[in-house]
């Protein structure tokens, strides 16, 4: 009976052990934001309308990444957006927002999320190495000015900065984890770069994940008020999404939106 | 400075007009004079060795609340954000971790004194019913552990236990996606994916661990006190005398409180302004301990932010 105990316990160790990473056999997911109210208070509400339901993500035809960038000025919503869709991502079993993920999320779990808010707290007393392996190489794509030294606090960075080593350290995370898919949310993260070097920062964690995570997709959604949405062009597979909103339609009670893609 | 300077010309000020009053009202007229700090130079030998044992309790008491409240913060904040339907009884072990804390911390700390010198005295000193089996020190150890951990332990509890229970949305989502780099200790690996998350979330709202830090040295000399005034001659269970009892034995609070019966209040103003002093270079110390560690980062000036 002990021994049964033991090695069934012996077992399930080596289980553990040998469970490496299940080879992806899909190419991400196909995400749709269909008609959708999103409660704020009591007394204010967001309702985003879309035309048969706008793509958030499409699954990526060549490579493992999709990228979304999601253009709107303040006020709109988009920051209430990723947040439902961040905690629909993290708790997969509770379908607070009528999110449609094809394959079922269900049943090709495992997934991972990774999430730059729009104001993240600023740390300045860590140090680079806290948040960041050593030569890790999305830091050196999306930070090309300044040179990794792990001992370098974050209080020599500028805000905008902060925000890319963020960005770095979350895509290390999701490099790191077992997920099938990585889906990273940044919200107004590259705004304070030019439009240059904004497409540079994407085409920079796209090639860096190819590179280096091969067999496992990310899904990258880029929120922005910046119109930078046509220059996403240079980048394959990467879809431009407009909100706007309809001023006859807006009230005190709450705004309507309309996400459509842009052409 | 100049608004301290400020401040202090004001208190001056109000301090030579009461004691200009106070002169000619007849109850008054030798007492507001034993107030000055120059009662300070009346404090004899024994008073100093006294406030010297008071010292080096509360520095210990002090050491104490922060190892302690940080250690049982971070323990509590982790259990308590357990997610997911298995960790329920984590939960209620965090929730009640906090509870049990707060009952110590509201409850007068008299009370929390007398108890833990009556639990302890029958294990260090030899009675009538039982032998003691541990030396008279332990005693000493354990009423310092006692008034540290009650009063400025809580304050730090609470501070580590509230950054993370209150933590920001924006933090949450944050700390949740940051990469943690693998450390060379076996136990750093082990633990980190319990207690990444609550450290962060600390790492957060540092201003706050700090400022907990800093008020524990209060809360750690006014228990050390406290206990002073309730068991007289504590000290001497540090290093049993024979005799009469020594004056550093009694420690300052015990000096206080047999001074105060013979209303000898040039003395107590004495310790008064000693203790205020010791606070006060106690606290700078302090700060300038939190501030090379953590808050001196966030004093940055823009040229620096763009070198």
């Amino acid at each position: 009976m002990l021994w049964c105990g033991v090695s069934r316990a012996f077992g399930l160790q080596q289980a553990r052990r040998v469970k490496a990473i299940v080879p992806f056999d899909g190419a991400g997911y196909d995400v749709r934001l269909p008609k959708a109210t999103a409660q704020l208070t009591d007394q204010f509400s967001i309702r985003y309308e879309s035309i048969d339901g706008a793509h958030l993500w499409r699954k990526p035809k060549s490579g493992l990444v999709g990228t979304t960038a999601l253009t709107a000025h303040s006020g709109m919503g988009k920051s209430t957006l990723l947040g439902h869709l961040f905690r629909r991502l993290r708790h997969v079993h509770n379908p607070a927002f009528p999110f449609e993920f094809s394959p079922d999320l269900h049943a090709t779990a495992p997934i991972e999320v990774a999430f730059v808010p729009q104001n993240p707290p600023f740390v300045y007393h860590w140090p680079l190495g806290r948040v960041l392996p050593g030569g890790s190489p999305f830091y050196n794509s999306l930070m090309q000015t300044k040179p990794f030294d792990a001992t370098r606090r974050l209080s020599q960075f500028s805000g905008g900065e902060i925000r890319r080593i963020y960005a770095s350290s979350c895509l290390a995370f999701l490099a790191a984890s077992a997920a099938r898919t990585g889906f990273l949310l940044l919200d107004e993260t590259f705004d304070g770069v030019g439009p240059v070097e904004m497409e540079r920062c994407l085409k920079g964690i796209r090639d860096c994940w190819i590179q280096l995570v091969q067999l496992r997709s990310l899904q990258v959604l880029l929120v922005t008020h910046h119109d930078h949405v046509k220059l996403i062009k240079e980048i394959p597979d990467a879809i431009g999404l407009e909100m706007t909103i309809d001023s006859n339609a807006s009230s005190d009670e709450g705004i309507t939106v309309h996400v459509h893609q842009s052409s | 400075m100049k608004g301290h300077f400020r401040g202090l010309m004001l208190w001056a000020l109000v301090a030579a007009v009461s004691l200009a009053i106070g002169n000619f009202v007849d109850p008054y007229k030798n007492l507001l004079w034993a107030l000055l700090p120059t009662t300070l130079f009346h404090l004899e030998s024994g008073w100093w060795a006294a406030l010297g044992m008071t010292a080096c309790a509360a520095i210990a008491a002090w050491l104490c609340a922060c190892v302690v409240g940080y250690t049982l913060g971070l323990a509590a904040a982790a259990l308590q954000s357990s997610q997911g339907t298995a960790n329920i009884v984590k939960r209620i072990a965090g929730r009640s971790l906090d509870q049990v804390y707060r009952y110590l911390y509201i409850v007068p700390f008299v009370l929390i004194v007398s108890i833990s010198f009556g639990v302890f005295y029958p294990l260090c000193v030899d009675t009538v019913s039982s032998k003691a089996f541990l030396p008279k020190w332990c005693l000493w150890a354990w009423m310092v552990f006692a008034s540290g951990v009650t009063l400025g332990g809580y304050r730090v509890f609470r501070a580590v236990f509230a950054s993370v229970q209150r933590a920001k949305w924006e933090s949450e989502v944050l700390v949740h996606g940051l990469h943690t780099p693998r450390s060379r200790s076996w136990v750093v690996n082990r633990l980190r994916p319990h207690m990444s998350r609550v450290l962060r979330l600390t790492d957060c709202d540092i201003a706050s661990l700090a400022e907990a830090i800093e008020q524990a040295f209060l809360l750690a000399v006014v228990a050390i006190m406290v206990v002073e005034a309730v068991i007289p001659g504590i000290h001497e269970y540090l290093a049993p005398q024979r005799g009469s009892l020594p004056d550093w034995a009694r420690g300052a609070g015990g000096l206080v409180v047999r001074q105060q019966a013979n209303l000898q209040i040039a003395q107590v103003s004495g310790v008064l302004w000693a203790v205020i002093i010791f606070d006060t270079i106690m606290l700078h110390a302090i700060s300038l301990m939190t501030s090379g560690l953590w808050m001196r980062h966030y004093h940055r000036s823009d040229e620096e932010a763009t070198t």
